[in-house]
């Protein structure tokens, strides 16, 4: 286990800090990609504040950061269906506009209406592969389900973006 | 064939084992579909990953690092200090540890306030170190203030051996229930009904009920309970919310009520031993069940009294605050600004005042003491520069 998280266990502030500071800016946008930039900045201080209550239950079996995506998935899943918000809401993943983001690529209407055609497991393991830039270990630990199922979901979602895509040009 | 294809979004991502990215390379130079699909999987891939929302991050502030000197610099001469005001404190002016205490106990006459002086007592009940505290100083007036602060803060349950007291704590504390109802016209109804069960929340207190309506006119009745004490606070605080197009209290003495309820629990509990002591001794059929149906009585009338005892307790305890909101535009708002402002200058110019006197009593404090932990002080600093060095 990482010397850091060892420190942070036995109580030290300096190593809890350097973790915080560490981890804020993903565990931030990954709080505002499902609840909105509003909310995230209370969501993420929640997330460290559970972190920091549990830590000493920290193990080593994940990588640290899987467990602590991990807590913050199932603080925005409390937070999305307490205040009934749409789950991952398209307009906090992609960027604004209507064209392709550079040229040769896919534009981005196009891909926001491929993507909302998707069921939201399928969606799910896309944003978080594709947008996050997560392994399939880490979609696996944080979702909590076996790495062959990403695996599949994935293979399943990207046949489903080429039909739609292959469509919505013909 | 399918084994493959379902391997080319993995292969696509680095996520296959060696032996299996040999197959799908194999696949792939054998058939032209799947290299359109790995194609086509590539540009969606590119294309997700140039589109993404960029996400400005905010609102990470970094924990208080360390402090310059190590905790036991302060902690040495505070433990000092501490000791000394403990030992020497009742001569210095007779300020005495247990001077602080009752403050703090009547400051707050909730029950939580309450629970939570009792073991600062040292066992004993509140109000009985209350009364020790102030029979040396002779009950001056700002002993009996807190005297009778602390009672309240104990729920006004006095103890029994309370020396000047002539008759039984029932005759001392009135049993007063105090219910208001307030009309007041806000800016926001939602908001307001917040703000009126966080304060009773704040004061110990609780929502009873609670409705809304919405549509154009929206508008709220809220019943809540509040400790008796805090009435006027919460009433205060409602106000506060917006204008007040209506108002009314009152109260209800049930002192009497509550006495005669308690005297008569008493001989029947004096009843029903008697009736007890009889059933002992008689053998006869006849007479015990003729006794065992006064018993069943009695106990039966006990209980309802001690019910109906403890209802009017309960009432007195917690006053009812019905307050109805609505909402629309407010004429009336400038004018009450000013009472408002009055009372908020008011409310800070003492708060601020007793902050000062607070100050200049620890100051004094601190000076007088300083022979003793000022060297204490001195020391540790230099021995935590010598480490430091």
């Amino acid at each position: 286990m990482d010397d850091q998280i060892q420190q942070a266990q036995r109580g030290s502030r300096e190593a809890l800090n350097r973790l915080i500071a560490d981890h804020y800016a993903a565990v931030y946008r990954f709080c505002a990609r499902r609840l909105g930039e509003e909310l995230a900045k209370d969501a993420a201080q929640d997330v460290f504040l559970t972190m920091q209550k549990n830590l000493k239950t920290y193990q080593g079996a994940s990588a640290f950061s899987t467990w602590l995506f991990g807590i913050a998935h199932n603080r925005t899943r409390e937070l999305i269906r307490s205040r009934k918000r749409e789950p991952l809401p398209l307009s906090d993943w992609l960027a604004d506009g209507s064209g392709p983001a550079e040229d040769g690529l896919i534009a981005k209407e196009s891909l926001r209406r491929a993507l909302a055609e998707l069921s939201e497991d399928h969606r799910q393991v896309v944003l978080m592969h594709e947008i996050e830039g997560f392994k399939y270990s880490e979609i696996a630990g944080i979702l909590s389900i076996p790495e062959g199922t990403v695996k599949s979901r994935l293979h399943h979602a990207f046949l489903s973006l080429r039909r739609s895509l292959c469509e919505g040009q013909s | 064939m399918n084994e493959i294809r379902e391997d080319i979004k993995a292969y696509l991502d680095q996520e296959l084992p060696e032996e299996q990215v040999r197959a799908v390379e194999e696949a792939l130079a054998a058939d032209p579909a799947l290299g359109r699909e790995l194609h086509d999987f590539r540009l969606i891939s590119r294309s997700l990953e140039a589109s993404a929302k960029p996400i400005p991050v905010a609102g990470w502030q970094p924990l208080p690092s360390r402090p310059r000197f190590a905790w036991w610099v302060w902690a040495a001469p505070a433990c000092v200090f501490a000791l000394a005001v403990v030992i020497l404190g009742p001569r210095v002016g007779g300020f005495t540890a247990s001077d602080q205490a009752v403050p703090t106990a009547a400051v707050g006459s909730s029950p939580a306030v309450e629970s939570a002086a009792a073991p600062e007592m040292g066992g004993q009940s509140a109000r009985a170190a209350v009364e020790g505290f102030s029979a040396p100083l002779g009950r001056d007036s700002r002993s009996r203030d807190k005297s009778s602060l602390a009672a309240e803060a104990m729920n006004k349950r006095p103890s029994p051996g309370s020396g000047s007291a002539p008759f039984a704590p029932e005759h001392i504390f009135r049993e007063i229930i105090k219910s208001g109802n307030i009309e007041v016209r806000v800016k926001e109804v939602a908001d307001a009904a917040t703000a009126i069960t966080t304060m009773a929340d704040g004061m110990s207190g609780f929502v009873e009920s609670s409705n809304a309506t919405g549509g154009q006119n929206p508008s709220a009745s809220i019943t809540l309970r509040v400790p008796a004490p805090r009435f006027e606070e919460a009433m205060k605080s409602i106000r506060a919310l917006g204008v007040v197009l209506n108002e009314s209290s009152s109260g209800s003495d049930v002192t009497a009520a509550v006495v005669d309820l308690e005297a008569r629990i008493r001989t029947l509990r004096s009843e029903e031993e008697t009736l007890r002591q009889i059933l002992r001794q008689t053998r006869r059929i006849g007479e015990v069940l003729e006794v065992r149906d006064r018993l069943t009585q009695v106990r039966s009338e006990i209980e309802s009294m001690s019910g109906q005892a403890k209802a009017l307790k309960d009432q007195a305890a917690y006053s009812t605050i019905t307050a109805s909101l609505s909402q629309g535009p407010n004429p009336e708002a400038k004018d009450n600004d000013q009472p408002w402002a009055e009372d908020a200058l008011n409310s800070a110019l003492s708060s601020l005042s007793g902050f000062g006197r607070m100050l200049g009593t620890i100051g004094i404090y601190f000076l007088v003491f300083s022979p003793l932990w000022l060297p204490v002080l001195l020391i540790a600093l230099w021995l935590n520069k010598r480490n430091k060095s």
